[in-house]
């Protein structure tokens, strides 16, 4: 376990999830073709990730739903067995932790407790019938069975007043429906913090909340990263949430389109310098209050040339952007683009999309326009029956 | 932020004089064991034919009530006092509160169509998009042939494939698709005015912008009057010309939407903007509100919002303001709003000075 070992390591992540349901595996594929049943539909929910996470680092994954976010931060803390590809802990690979594969004295429950996750809706990630300080109990005896009730009820009312709230022996009191929703998710927090984890992954944990709320409970969530020296994942729709995570603290946002990173870099370097055509449709999505700047956005077309998301069991060739986005060319339709670095070489900035690429092909081949025949092949879910927006949120 | 700037820039082709809907003195109030608890406190607003109205506020702030009692549908046992008269473009207002049931139920689809929060769950899940809309046309008497070309034409607006959604199942749509599906079936009756509240709210911001457009896009050719309950000021910032921000059960500050963006002369509208995440204002100006909003059972003496204000002193807990002219239509129900923009400073990025 050397110190410059990352503390979570991901390379050539897949997950791939496979429709097996009963119907799919009864009729045969001459009849499936013309009952309409796609042959072995397999939902690539991530694919082809490859991602460093450091001690007290923060990391924002953001996208629409159905890209793939919550997948793959389930993965990061080992909640979702990846299909392909590793994901490990301190070098250790998780999986064969668990499977007893591995040459190491480390546990796979020392593993779980160091990954933990907070829910979208705390509301409903507590448990109602108990009060805060039982719902808080639960992770304390587990993991540390040796404190007696008083010293577990020191512990609890101690972070419930570090989290700001007061008086905490009232709240220690509550059941979950008597707390507002920002006192349920600091409660939701407190919960995670304290196994004293490495990593919290949390899923949404702002984006239910009131828009007035969201500043506070982010404030907090960055105190208690320096406190207890955790790092975060945090996934969110909403590139503002991002921007102040990964901004105040110095992380990374990680752009997600249909399983994919398409665009990694700082917080200043995804919102003030986007490279790839997808982030710049998020941007787009980012409501201005600057009122001349938000007139100017309602009057402008969403800058892509379809608003539903692409079916995930049929993600299209090449770029899987490029049935969407506004500067695909025929290169895009016939060849994968890889990560690129940014030229500098000083930035950590990376973008999938030959348009990062000065002398690619992409350049000389001809534009792509919405009545060109191909693109239809390459399903748009107006031509099917799919549920792939919400399937995943 | 000078006056005059923000309001060269706000001109509005519209005549913005001629109401469509009238609100006078609407309060809500449910009796309870505890106490009386007043959830719509005495509110008054004018909702112009042809407008975009953005109705702002948080979470218990009172909006969803509001949205209820424009279409006289506040659940028992609460109790709507208050005047809400709706005027056609010829003939007599209509007194929307002493409607007859019949009467009542004809307004809510044929005037004023109404798209409720938790859309998800609108739809039958037994019965197709297009039976939704056969059942609707035949419960008003309206022809059918007429009516479902009408339907394939407004799923044509919105970007839906009209034969395609009319065949399927709510649960074979994606959010998205079926949250249009609802604007389309609420326009069925064409009606003049659609509430809609919180409809966006579930799903991602792409797909909230992208449905927003496209109601900007067709409101015009549906001569709708919009009004858009929503807790996101910024979605809305762009879409609405006019924005009425709510704070405890009533208005705290009512204007077009850039005066109220741009010049925003109530604390709490202040406040507001400052605790909202966005890309522009810089990381270190943004600040959450302090303090929580009031109980609809307790509520503050003075102006409601004086215990979390900077300004608030003796006056405000004693006296509840009224509206004040900021400039023209534009109002805020402030004691000291002219000093505002220096107890909050806000700062968006951007060109403005």
């Amino acid at each position: 376990m050397s110190s410059d070992e990352p503390l979570i390591s991901i390379e050539d992540l897949e997950v791939h999830f496979e429709d097996q349901s009963m119907l799919n595996a009864m009729v045969p594929s001459w009849m499936g073709d013309r009952l309409g049943l796609q042959e072995q539909p397999t939902v690539q929910a991530v694919d082809d990730i490859n991602l460093e996470l450091g001690e007290n680092d923060v990391l924002a994954l953001v996208g629409e739903s159905g890209c793939g976010k919550t997948t793959l931060g389930k993965t990061i803390v080992g909640l979702q067995k990846p299909t392909g590809g590793a994901i490990k802990y301190r070098g250790h690979d998780i999986w064969d932790v668990r499977d007893g594969n591995a040459d190491t004295d480390m546990t796979f429950e020392e593993i779980r407790r160091a990954l933990q996750i907070i829910h979208q809706d705390p509301g409903s990630a507590l448990n109602p019938y108990r009060s805060v300080l039982d719902n808080l109990a639960v992770p304390l005896k587990r993991w540390h069975p040796h404190l007696n009730y008083e010293e577990r009820r020191t512990r609890i009312l101690n972070m419930l007043k570090r989290t700001g709230i007061s008086p905490p022996e009232d709240y220690a009191e509550r059941y979950v429906h008597q707390l507002s929703g920002g006192e349920q998710q600091r409660v939701a927090l407190i919960r995670a913090l304290l196994v004293e984890p490495d990593v919290i992954l949390a899923d949404e944990a702002v984006s239910a909340l009131d828009v007035s709320l969201r500043i506070g409970v982010m404030d907090l969530f960055l105190e208690m990263q320096e406190i207890f020296d955790t790092s975060f994942v945090f996934i969110s729709h909403d590139l503002a949430n991002a921007r102040y995570l990964a901004g105040k603290s110095g992380g990374k946002i990680a752009v997600m389109y249909l399983g994919e990173i398409v665009e990694i870099g700082t917080a200043d370097e995804i919102i003030n310098d986007p490279k790839h055509p997808y982030t710049k449709v998020l941007q787009w999505a980012t409501p201005k209050l600057n009122p001349e700047q938000a007139q100017e956005a309602m009057r402008e077309s969403p800058p892509v040339r379809k608003i539903d998301i692409p079916d995930a069991t049929k993600p299209p060739t090449g770029c899987r952007f490029h049935t969407r986005c506004p500067e695909a060319r025929e290169t895009c339709r016939e060849q994968t683009p890889a990560l690129y670095e940014d030229g500098t070489g000083e930035a950590y900035h990376r973008t999938k999309c030959f348009r990062s690429v000065d002398d690619h092909e992409y350049w000389q081949s001809t534009e792509l326009t919405d009545d060109d025949p191909v693109s239809d092949e390459t399903a748009s879910p107006s031509d099917d029956g799919s549920v792939v927006d919400e399937a995943s949120s | 932020m000078s006056h005059q700037a923000v309001s060269a820039s706000g001109t509005d082709s519209r005549t913005p004089e001629d109401p469509i809907i009238t609100i006078r003195n609407a309060s809500v109030r449910f009796e309870m064991d505890k106490g009386s608890s007043t959830v719509l406190n005495d509110v008054n607003l004018d909702i112009y034919r042809g407008e975009t109205l953005g109705v702002v506020g948080e979470s218990g702030s009172g909006k969803s009530m509001f949205a209820d009692a424009l279409l006289d549908a506040v659940v028992d046992p609460g109790i709507l006092t208050g005047e809400i008269r709706y005027h056609p473009e010829h003939g007599d207002p209509v007194d929307v509160l002493g409607l007859k049931p019949w009467e009542l139920r004809e307004l809510r689809w044929e005037t004023i169509s109404m798209v409720f929060q938790g859309a998800m769950s609108a739809f039958n899940p037994t019965m197709s998009i297009g039976e939704h809309f056969e059942e609707t046309l035949e419960a008003h008497g309206w022809d059918r042939g007429e009516g479902m070309e009408r339907a394939r034409q407004l799923f044509t607006d919105l970007h839906l494939d009209p034969e395609r959604m009319l065949r399927s199942f709510p649960h074979e749509l994606s959010g998205g698709q079926k949250q249009r599906a609802l604007i389309a079936l609420s326009l069925i009756l064409e009606p003049e005015v659609l509430v809609m509240d919180e409809p966006t709210a579930a799903l991602d911001l792409l797909m909230q912008r992208s449905i927003l457009n496209l109601l900007y896009d067709i409101k015009d050719k549906y001569d709708l009057t919009l009004v858009f309950i929503s807790h996101d000021l910024p979605i809305i910032s762009g879409f609405a010309d006019r924005l009425a921000v709510m704070y405890a059960f009533e208005f705290a500050e009512i204007g077009r939407a850039n005066d109220v963006l741009g010049n925003a002369s109530h604390p709490y509208t202040r406040a507001l903007l400052k605790s909202t995440p966005n890309l522009e204002t810089p990381l270190s100006e943004m600040r959450p509100i302090e303090g929580e909003s009031p109980d609809p059972v307790n509520h503050p003496d003075g102006c409601s919002y004086h215990p979390r204000c900077p300004l608030a002193d003796e006056r405000c807990a004693q006296d509840d303001p009224a509206f004040r002219p900021v400039e023209e239509g534009h109002e805020v129900r402030c004691h000291y709003w002219d000093e505002a923009a220096d107890a909050v400073p806000l700062d968006f990025g951007g060109d403005e000075q």
